[in-house]
């Protein structure tokens, strides 16, 4: 039997019952007069049977593991909850106690002159985790400074806009006397509160893709902007001049031998192996060298969010998160204890839409910007999440370089 | 989670969260307890329930109409009603084996056969067609996910190239298998 498509199509649609009834009909007819036929459909019903019957198995084999998972997760939440509450507790009246010592002798003199001559009391360094003295309790004064040295300078980079913003909304939070979680600079108040600013550093945005740069020291191939390239879209090409070509998505890209970063540049129609390449693609032939290709952390050309703010409760064990949208800020809540060394919420900004991946060490969740009532942190499976692996470790392989024929 | 995130969850492909299901195990195991039945009994008939569930999700065919734990629950509860029926012709059958019928739903459970394995078989062919087949065949004709669902997870321009492509795993995989050795497994 001629083994083509649409007879495929038509057993595919027969067995998963998609057929109206008078083509049910029609093929049942054709079962009953042609054997070859009848004897075809016979396979596939074994492969149907066969996949379901694995896909049950294996399905199993899952369930039996997150069964396991969860009985773990509850054991644990039943015994170590309330040890954990405690000693986050514990820790809590401890560092209450400790600054309002810090406060006592801080303002013990007049109630504004400190008694110790260093005008960058410890509290600065203990509540926050910027080096710079942006605390609102401390004094005003030296922000004042800050924000105006900043502003008449003419050219201002990334990094000083941030800062400059920070410390206008550190102005603005001063007028008002209540606690608000957005208020990044009233750490101390907010830590005691129970939720605790992760630093604006750990907030990064980063743009998916991003235009293709590479850099090559001649052994080594560095590929910058899109670490979820697979092995099997690039081809390495030496041409008889000796020189790199790199194949993707059917256009060549020139490598040159650089120091820096470059970005990646069709071959020009008019350089002699771009003709030959671009009009027919010349035969090619794997030729014995071989060469690291490098896909480079993309999280490295990452920017500080402008407009999401993150804050976590450290004495909760919930691992649950919600957002929480005002006018121009986006205030993601965790309730959850987080490393604040390692953890980093991440904005993925893609052509059509924003995806939020809350990364702590190894674990990656990815956050949904719709929940607005807590909502589970759930991790997620690499295999599934394309876009997790973003925050995996850089990737790097072997490849082959093809030489013209 | 509420059961509406639970489900969007699944679609999203997070099929680790059908472990916060679990919670409901209990119900069952008491219901299964009175009724001749013991704990592996209803942890069986539940993971079965589970399935059940986790695939109509998946084709789009489940419906939000009462909560997702009575829905397990009524689902178990018939799943254990079928195998006590079946443990009964069971006693009665000499040779002991229990006929799975093709074409019909999924609360349909396979067990008490042991042989020559049809599973295994496809299995191994499976692994040998690699991927995307292996995964594309999975969800469509295990899940039964749509093919709409399909173009989109595993990233295809639209449901008809998506389903081009699974005719296209189909054929090779065909290709690799003789009709003689697989008509014979079960």
């Amino acid at each position: 039997m001629e083994e083509d498509l649409r007879h495929i199509d038509l057993i595919d649609k027969y067995l998963s019952n998609a057929l109206t009834k008078s083509e049910k009909e029609m093929v049942e007819k054709r079962i009953a007069e042609d054997t070859s036929f009848a004897k075809e459909l016979k396979v596939y019903k074994q492969i149907y049977k066969g996949i379901e019957q694995q896909g049950d198995t294996v399905l199993k084999e899952r369930l039996t593991s997150y069964y396991n998972s969860y009985k773990e997760e509850n054991k644990s939440k039943t015994n170590k909850g309330y040890y954990r509450r405690l000693v986050v507790f514990g820790s809590g009246i401890a560092a209450c106690v400790l600054i309002g010592l810090l406060l006592f002798f801080y303002y013990r003199n007049d109630g504004q002159n400190p008694i110790f001559k260093d005008v960058n009391p410890i509290i600065v360094d203990i509540d926050t985790v910027q080096s710079n003295s942006k605390d609102t309790i401390e004094n005003p004064i030296d922000e004042e400074r800050l924000v105006q040295e900043e502003k008449p300078q003419q050219t201002k980079t990334e990094n000083q806009v941030d800062e400059e913003l920070v410390n206008q909304e550190g102005l603005k939070d001063k007028s008002r006397d209540t606690v608000q979680l957005d208020n990044i600079n009233n750490d101390t108040q907010l830590a005691l509160g129970g939720f605790t600013p992760l630093p604006p550093e750990s907030v990064r945005t980063i743009e998916y893709p991003l235009p293709l740069r590479y850099t090559f020291d001649g052994d080594k191939l560095t590929l910058f902007g899109d670490p979820l390239l697979s092995k099997l879209q690039l081809e390495l090409i030496k041409n008889k001049e000796e020189e790199y070509v790199l194949f993707y998505k059917n256009k060549y890209f020139s490598i040159d031998k650089t120091a820096g970063i470059k970005p990646l540049e069709e071959l020009r129609t008019d350089s002699s192996f771009g003709n030959s390449l671009l009009k027919i693609k010349p035969k090619l032939n794997p030729s014995k060298e071989k060469l690291d290709i490098v896909l480079e952390d993309i999280t490295r050309f990452s920017g500080k969010s402008k407009n999401l703010k993150v804050n976590y409760d450290s004495e909760s064990s919930l691992g649950t998160y919600f957002f929480n949208e005002t006018e121009n800020t986006l205030e993601l809540i965790i309730n959850s204890n987080l490393d604040s060394e390692i953890a980093k919420v991440y904005e993925v900004k893609e052509k059509n839409r924003h995806r939020y991946f809350l990364v702590e060490g190894t674990m990656i969740y990815e956050l949904d910007v719709h929940a607005k009532e807590p909502k589970p942190l759930e991790q997620v499976e690499i295999t599934k999440n394309k876009m997790a692996r973003l925050f995996m470790e850089k990737a790097s392989f072997e490849t082959t370089v093809y030489t013209e024929k | 989670m509420t059961d509406q995130e639970l489900i969007d969850q699944l679609k999203n492909g997070n099929e680790g969260c059908l472990q916060h299901l679990y919670q409901h195990l209990g119900k069952v195991k008491g219901w299964i307890s009175q009724n001749s039945g013991n704990d592996d009994d209803a942890l069986d008939v539940f993971q079965e329930a589970i399935i059940v569930f986790y695939k109509n999700v998946m084709a789009g065919k489940y419906e939000l109409r009462s909560k997702i734990s009575t829905y397990l629950f009524e689902v178990s509860k018939r799943q254990w009603l079928n195998q006590l029926n079946r443990r009964k012709k069971y006693e009665k059958q000499s040779d002991g084996v229990v006929v799975v019928d093709w074409g019909q739903e999924d609360d349909e459970i396979e067990f008490t056969y042991k042989g020559p394995s049809l599973k295994k078989y496809l299995m191994e062919a499976l692994e040998k067609l690699g991927e995307p087949c292996k995964s594309l065949l999975e969800t469509t004709i295990f899940l039964g996910m749509r093919m709409e669902d399909i173009a989109e997870k595993f990233d295809y321009s639209g449901p008809r190239s998506a389903s081009q492509q699974k005719l296209r795993c189909l054929k090779k995989l065909r290709s690799g298998i003789s009709y003689e050795v697989i008509i014979g497994l079960k």
